[in-house]
């Protein structure tokens, strides 16, 4: 599906941009209250019923900026600040559910439409295992306390007039996580989620959200603390038409980030050692860290086929913290999952939307900067990791290795449920969770189409040195 | 001709400048062949993105459906 700026998407960012600000120029405990109120004023509304509910879901988003979960606008926002003015850290489970937003989606899944002709076949009561619909007065009719919702009728019909239709959330949720729970709410199983995030992105009413880690960011960001970005290899073109990796680096630097690496360095290292490790049973990728969340919750019994390494934001984490313990580190990407893989090497851990947001917050343009100089880039593999394929071209370069891969966590499951009962005919599994890979994460700017563009000419840059 | 400029800059990219180019890409032929397409920035009105100017008038919270219909509109196309 084409990744394309919503509504949805236009709110949850100038809610993150106004809560930045706001830290920024310590006003939060004074202005916040106003927010919801400034946020309609300023054309967030005609969405719902009335602008009582349209506020009470605009709070619920700025709980969920500030790093706090929703709790039903039952309490002060000036409450959710203080209490995320004193935290560290912001704890998962990320990715909640806004309760008052949710449009509790009417669940009739199977509908018979207008289409319906009333022919002479009648091949939806013939496919039916259940005696559940007929054709009645000349219209199929299902009988609800009969039909199983099967949809066996959906595939029978020749006119193509049987509906199986199921919430966007939970058919966005490959992994069946997402359910209608009491009151009909969408409900999260976190025993099942992989924290993938493209529920966030599917649902049309913004119903399903996730915490964000700017507020803690900010404030060390403010204490002059030492702070150092980890940029995943699929930024390029995320920034803007023309935006440079140098100017995206300049942009950290004047938001007050002493430092920032490019993760394709360790990308490069991850590719060269899941190559070596490469032994007499097949190999997969520990990169993803939703992919290997599925493979260990679904697939226990290929756990020991997951590479032993961390992934490149864990490795060169884990080597800062060795030389500079007391750096505050920040991955910068385009996933949700990251922000719980490993939270006692990361300080936080931001999307691309949440970092364009305090650029905006800051008043930072960064088609107006001049590139930083990047003197030496990681490799075209290592650089390459962000597209679904490279990660595996990578292992390929250090190792001649029969690949096989995974693109989105339905294909994913196809691939490991036939790995499990008949093994696999490859020496390496590239499994993404993501559709197209990285480029098509959750907390990307712009869709993969534009974002693949970017990066083929990106690496077209030589890797050693680059003006 | 019509001069279509569109800025780039990151506060109009956030609300979804990279899409009015795609939108563009998509006119029908005849209609393209008359525009101009630049990037630019900073229009001014950084808080109501995406911004774009059409010969010398600008628009802001700009949508590709309302793009579209001004462009369709003075390229003097009616579909």
């Amino acid at each position: 599906m084409r990744r394309i700026t919503s509504e949805i998407d236009k709110i949850r960012r100038q809610v993150l941009t106004e809560v930045a600000r706001l830290a920024f120029e310590g006003r939060l405990l004074r202005e916040l209250e106003d927010l919801p109120y400034k946020l309609f004023d300023n054309g967030i509304k005609n969405y719902r019923c009335c602008q009582f509910k349209e506020r009470a879901v605009l709070r619920e988003r700025i709980r969920l900026s500030l790093g706090e979960n929703p709790v039903g606008d039952r309490e002060p926002l000036v409450k959710a600040a203080t209490q995320a003015l004193k935290r560290e850290k912001v704890e998962g489970p990320m990715l909640q559910v806004i309760d008052i937003a949710c449009d509790k989606c009417p669940i009739d899944s199977i509908l018979v439409t207008d289409a319906c002709r009333h022919c002479v076949a009648h091949n939806c009561e013939n496919a039916c295992p259940r005696d559940a619909i007929h054709v009645i007065n000349g219209k199929a009719v299902i009988e609800k306390d009969k039909c199983i919702e099967c949809g066996l009728c959906v595939g029978a019909c020749e006119f193509g007039a049987i509906l199986k239709i199921q919430r966007p959330c939970e058919r966005a949720c490959q992994v069946n996580a997402i359910s209608s729970g009491d009151d009909r709410h969408a409900t999260i199983d976190p025993a099942l989620c992989v924290n993938c995030g493209q529920c966030t992105i599917s649902c049309p009413f913004g119903a399903i959200s996730y915490k964000s880690e700017i507020l803690p960011l900010i404030l060390n960001l403010l204490d002059g603390r030492k702070v150092i970005a980890l940029v995943a290899p699929s930024a390029p073109g995320q920034f803007g038409r023309n935006i440079s990796m140098g100017q995206l680096f300049a942009g950290l630097k004047k938001l007050g980030f002493a430092q920032s690496l490019e993760l394709g360095f360790a990308a490069d290292e991850v590719a060269q050692r899941e190559a070596a490790e490469m032994g007499d049973s097949w190999l997969t990728n520990s990169c993803c860290p939703a992919y290997k969340d599925l493979v260990q919750k679904r697939y226990p019994t290929l756990k020991e086929h997951i590479s032993d390494l961390p992934s490149p934001m864990a490795l060169a984490a884990q080597k800062i913290r060795e030389s500079d313990p007391d750096a505050y580190l920040v991955f910068i990407g385009p996933c949700l999952a990251k922000k719980t893989e490993a939270p006692q090497l990361l300080d936080a851990v931001l999307t691309f939307e949440e970092l364009a947001c305090l650029f905006v917050a800051r008043d930072i343009n960064l088609s107006k900067l001049a590139p930083k100089k990047l003197e030496v880039r990681p490799s075209v593999y290592g650089r390459g990791f962000a597209a679904s394929g490279g990660v595996a071209r990578a292992v390929e370069n250090h190792k001649k290795v029969k690949v096989e891969r995974g693109d989105g966590l339905a294909e994913c499951q196809r691939i490991l449920t036939l790995a499990q009962k008949l093994g696999l005919d490859a020496d390496f599994l590239e499994g993404m969770a993501c559709p197209g890979g990285c480029l098509g994460g959750p907390g990307t700017l712009v869709d993969s189409t534009v974002s693949k563009r970017a990066l083929a000419l990106d690496l077209k840059q030589p890797d050693k040195k680059n003006g | 001709m019509i001069t279509v400029e569109i800025c780039i800059g990151t506060a109009c990219h956030l609300m979804g400048s990279e899409e009015i180019f795609t939108a563009l890409e998509e006119l029908p032929p005849k209609l393209k062949s008359k525009i101009v397409i630049r990037g630019t920035s900073c229009l001014g009105g950084c808080d109501r993105g995406p911004v774009v100017r059409i010969n010398n008038q600008t628009y802001y919270r700009v949508t590709p459906s309302e793009l579209k219909a001004v462009l369709k509109k003075l390229g003097g196309e009616d579909s």
